[in-house]
Order: structure tokens, then C-alpha cells, then sequence
């Protein structure tokens, strides 16, 4: 038997499942053998009882199971807990370390009848732009080869672009989902802060992350928030906003939306090919009949500038717990405490992870946190109402993704000069809006171009809506 | 912005990490560099705007009780070393 993986979304799966042509252990076989022949690198583990779960659900389902996503793969990245299963974090640190629970996210999954697949690679500690700085080695962009998947959700994106799994969850710091969905030309959407649980997801800057879902419609990311989204009182972050009818909502005619256009980001350094795709969707949508309007959002520099003070800050507080001692990379025996700390952290993190480290270091150290931290949580203030204003005007901000397509391996990069390409990303974070990142076209050398949706936080269904209608209309 | 070998090193001890030579030559460019750019938000006036520590206002409601939840089990299977319910750590305090 033979299922062609690269057409399969979850209602195709889930036909597929109730007109007989596949079980679930059918399934899951053909996308191991897909992982296997995988030259992407975009797993680190593969859940070794993933065959047994797909049996138990089979017989579940001949039983009459009306769990609604049962039997459907999914892959999680690898800074997100899987009791029993391996958690990297793509680091040295944790290479051998075991998760002792299970994410409530993946718990909600798993409750509705999700199985897990495996582990996707990603950036040390979810940090970088290009799935480089893991010790498990790059993720390739499945497109081409020699270019990088993104990052750092970069194993989550390339494993749904390349047909390794349905979907995937991946998390979103400064646009950890949507940059690499963008790069490797699938769907990813970062909900709103708050939206979805992160407990069990290994902190990095916590006052910013965000799980996600990608998948290769907007329909596959939606179902996915559909059943993740929700308070969780193991996470005081997580919002008690009623979680809404998403499923429904995103099949609305849209066209009732007005649609904002940022100007600042389109006089930024941005690619030719990218700004002429992009420009050409929207003067689509305007024949299409939607009310298109330019805004401004001046500060959209300075939401950069903070968010390289409130990141680097927050990591460096989380990664203090790694130490050796509990879990993690241990020292030699005949270390002194002090001796323990510096060789097993200097060892185990990338030059990535330790940069940021330093960095938030300084930022937090005396006589500096009142003119750095604080200060960047003014401007966070200051991004939350230019948002706001924006956003009694339009319903969803069009914007790039990226400024460019997919970069070349193993380029020597300067640490600022990446750091400033995640320009069009960063400020959803600051602002705890959702975004949606949409392919809708490629350059001149096939690489993906991603559209960003960008809505009032808690309006995924906004985004949701009109990425659906896009993607229905793409021509 | 002005960072010194000395405030690298500084950096280093409090941080805990162990640097090879040519990191701390190449953080501390590095270092300088990132922080030359993010000194831009010190152009704005901010005197009087509050500060935000998340992009969701409220969102913290009423904390939950406080609940001792066992989780020793867990955790001590993958830690140091085991003795009587304690977990073995380097010496801290000198004779």
C-alpha cells in the first residue's frame, strides 16, 4: 500500500481514515519510512512506541471513538516536554535528558486523539534564525538543499514541507514559527500571548513565547489552536479568554475585514522579489473588493532595539537553572561547586546561547537594568498602544515575513546583522498579538515568500479567516 | 559603548560560564556591537510611560492556591546522584 504523504492534510486524513484506504498504523509506517529517507535533518528523536499508539488507536477507533483528530501524526519541537520521550532543546546540555511530564498543549492533542510522531530539531534553546545553532546540526531547507530551513522552529516547518508529518508544533519568541514557515513555504500562526499553555515548554524569554501550530493549510494550523487553546492553571500566563468557535469562524465571508498597510514596513531593506509579491497579493485583495488602508506604526524600529534588551534579559534568567545538577550535562566528580558551574555551562551551550546569555547578563547587572529592562518595558507600553490605535482603524495588518527568502548554509553571519532581519516578526511578540505567516509565492529561484497576518491579540479568527480566504484564492 | 576584557570576564563569573580566550575576544566585539544598536531606544522620551511586562494587560488574574505537588520522584531519577532521598552536589563551603 501506497499513500502519496505530500497531498495529505487532516481532513484528507481523516477521510482517508473513514473510508477505510488507510489506518492509522498504515499511516504513521509511511511517514517513518518518509523520515527515514529524510535528508533534511529535521527530527532529532522518533517516539519509539509511535507504531504501538497508532494500534491502540486503530481498535479505538473500531470501538467508535469520537475523539475528532484521532489517529492524526503530529511532530513537536524539541523544546516542547513529552513525558518519556527524549527533550534536547538541541542542546549538549540536554542531549540525554528524559521529560519527566507532558506539555499541556501536546496533552490537549493527545486528548483528542493525536499521536506523536517524534521530535523536530530547531535552534539551541529556540534561539536563531536559521536552525545553525543546534548541536544536532542544521535543519536543510527541504525546497533546496543548500539554503537553511529558518529557524528556529526550523525542523517543525521543514518536516511538514517535506511530507514528514501532517503538522507540527513549533514556538514563536520574536517569529520562531513564522519566519521558518515563511522560508520553507508552509503555515504557521503564532497565537496571542497567552492563548495557548506553555507549560512544559522550556522557557526562553518568558514574557514573549508562544506555542504554535504549522501545518500546510490555514485549516490544519486552526484545527490545532482549535483544541490547544485555553486557560491552564499550571500556567498563570495562560488567558482566561473564552476560546472561540475557530473552526467555524475561519469559513465567514472576510470580506467584511478592512486591511492595514504598515508603511514602515515597506521603505525597510527588504528584498525586490519579496516586496513585489506581497504588493501584488494586496492589490489582489483590493479587486477583490476589501477596503485596503495605509497606517503607520513609527515605532516599529524601537520594538526591535527593546526586544533585544527584553529577550536577552529573560534568557538569561531561564537558562540559570540549567546547572547540572538535577538534570542535564554533569561535571567530574572532583570539581569544586564553583569549578561544576563554569565547565558544565561553558561546555554545554552553543556560542549562540552564551552570547545571549552575557548579553542579558549586562543588561540585568547594577546600575544598568533601570536604563535597559526598564526602559524596554516602557517602549513595550508604547508598541501596545500604537497597536491599539492601529487597530481601532483595520482588523488585520498585511505585512512580509522576512525581508528575504531563505539564506545560503553555513554563511559566516554577524550576530546584529541577524538579529535586525527579524524586524517584521519581533513586534507581535512585544505587543501579544497573533500572527499568521502565509506562503503566497516564490522568487525568481522557487524559494517561498510568506505574507504576515497580524491581529489585535485574542482575534486569531480574524487572521485565521482571511489566510483562509487567500489561500482559496491564490491565483 | 565602550566594553572592557575586564567586564567581559566580569560577565562571565556571574553568568557562570567558563569562556575560551577567543570568546571573550569575540563577545566582546559582539557585545559592543549590540549594544551600540539597542542604545537607539534611549532617544525616545519615556519619562512618564508606564512599563509593561507583557504584551497582554491583566492577563494574571487571581493567583491559584499554593499546592505542594509531589514531583521528587521524577526529577531524582535523572539527577547527580541518589543517597537517602537526597541528591549528592559538589562540596559548597570549605572546611
Amino acid at each position: 500500500m501506497s499513500i502519496d504523504l505530500r497531498k495529505l492534510n487532516i481532513d484528507k486524513i481523516l477521510k482517508g481514515f473513514l473510508k477505510k484506504d488507510f489506518s492509522s498504523t498504515e499511516l504513521v509506517k509511511e511517514y517513518l519510512k518518509a523520515i527515514k529517507k529524510d535528508e533534511t535533518n529535521s527530527f532529532i528523536t522518533i517516539n519509539k512506541k509511535v507504531i504501538k499508539e497508532a494500534q491502540v488507536v486503530d481498535k479505538e477507533r473500531k470501538n467508535g471513538s469520537t475523539k475528532p483528530l484521532l489517529g492524526v501524526p503530529l511532530a513537536i519541537k524539541d523544546v516542547i516536554l513529552t513525558k518519556g520521550i527524549k527533550t534536547t532543546a538541541a542542546s549538549k546540555m540536554l542531549e540525554n535528558y528524559i521529560s519527566s511530564y507532558t506539555a499541556t498543549a501536546v496533552k490537549r492533542l493527545e486528548e483528542v486523539g493525536m499521536i506523536i510522531l517524534g521530535k523536530t530539531n530547531c535552534d539551541e534553546f529556540a534561539m536563531g534564525s536559521t536552525n545553525e545553532n543546534s548541536y544536532f546540526g542544521p535543519v536543510l531547507n527541504p525546497i533546496d538543499k543548500r539554503k537553511v530551513s529558518g529557524g528556529s522552529s526550523g525542523g517543525s516547518a521543514a518536516a511538514v514541507a517535506a511530507s514528514l508529518s501532517p503538522v507540527s508544533l513549533g514556538t514563536d519568541t520574536g517569529g520562531s514559527i513564522r519566519q521558518p514557515a515563511s522560508f520553507c513555504g508552509v503555515t504557521g500562526l503564532k497565537p496571542s500571548y497567552g492563548r495557548v499553555s506553555r507549560y512544559g515548554s522550556i522557557a526562553m524569554a518568558s514574557s514573549l513565547d508562544q506555542i504554535g501550530p504549522l501545518g500546510k493549510t490555514v485549516k490544519d494550523v486552526t484545527y490545532l489552536l482549535q483544541f490547544m487553546a485555553g486557560y491552564d492553571e499550571n500556567d498563570a500566563t495562560s488567558s482566561k479568554n473564552k476560546v472561540k468557535d475557530y473552526l467555524n469562524l475561519i469559513t465567514k465571508n472576510p470580506k467584511k475585514l478592512i486591511l492595514g498597510i504598515p508603511k514602515e514596513y515597506f521603505s525597510k531593506d527588504i528584498n525586490k522579489e519579496v516586496k513585489e509579491v506581497i504588493e501584488k497579493r494586496i492589490k489582489k485583495l483590493e479587486k477583490d473588493g476589501f477596503k485596503i488602508k495605509e497606517v503607520s506604526l513609527p515605532n516599529t524600529d524601537y520594538a526591535l532595539a527593546s526586544y533585544y534588551l527584553l529577550m536577552p534579559a529573560e534568557v538569561s534568567s531561564n537558562l540559570a537553572r540549567f546547572d547540572g545538577l538535577l538534570y542535564g550535562l554533569k561535571g567530574k566528580k572532583d570539581y569544586s561547586l564553583e569549578e561544576w558551574y563554569n565547565n558544565v555551562r561553558g561546555e554545554a551551550f552553543g556560542s549562540e546561547s552564551k552570547r545571549r546569555i552575557m548579553l542579558g547578563m549586562y543588561i540585568l547587572s547594577e546600575g544598568y537594568y533601570d536604563n535597559y529592562y526598564k526602559k524596554a518595558q516602557k517602549v513595550r507600553t508604547l508598541i501596545k498602544e500604537e497597536f491599539a490605535k492601529v487597530f481601532q482603524k483595520v482588523d488585520v495588518l498585511l505585512t512580509p515575513v522576512s525581508p528575504s527568502t531563505a539564506y545560503k548554509l553555513n554563511t559566516k553571519r554577524d550576530p546584529l546583522e541577524m538579529y535586525l532581519s527579524d524586524v517584521f516578526t519581533v513586534s507581535a511578540n512585544i505587543g501579544g498579538l497573533c500572527g499568521l505567516s502565509l506562503p503566497i509565492g516564490k522568487d525568481k529561484n522557487g524559494l517561498p515568500i510568506g505574507l504576515q497576518l497580524l491581529g489585535q491579540s485574542f482575534q486569531e479568527d480574524k487572521i485565521l479567516n482571511l489566510g483562509n480566504y487567500i489561500e482559496n484564492n491564490i491565483k | 559603548m565602550k566594553l572592557s576584557k575586564k567586564e567581559i570576564l566580569n560577565l562571565a563569573n556571574l553568568a557562570k560560564l567558563k569562556l575560551k580566550e577567543e570568546e571573550i575576544i569575540l563577545y566582546q566585539k559582539q557585545l559592543r556591537s549590540v549594544l551600540n544598536y539597542v542604545n537607539k531606544i534611549k532617544e525616545l522620551k519615556l519619562d512618564k510611560i508606564k512599563e509593561s511586562i507583557s504584551g497582554v494587560d491583566s492577563i494574571i488574574g487571581e493567583l491559584r492556591e499554593d499546592l505542594v505537588k509531589d514531583s521528587k520522584q521524577v526529577l531524582r531519577k535523572q539527577a547527580l546522584e541518589n543517597k537517602d532521598n537526597y541528591i549528592i552536589v559538589p562540596k559548597v563551603l570549605d572546611k
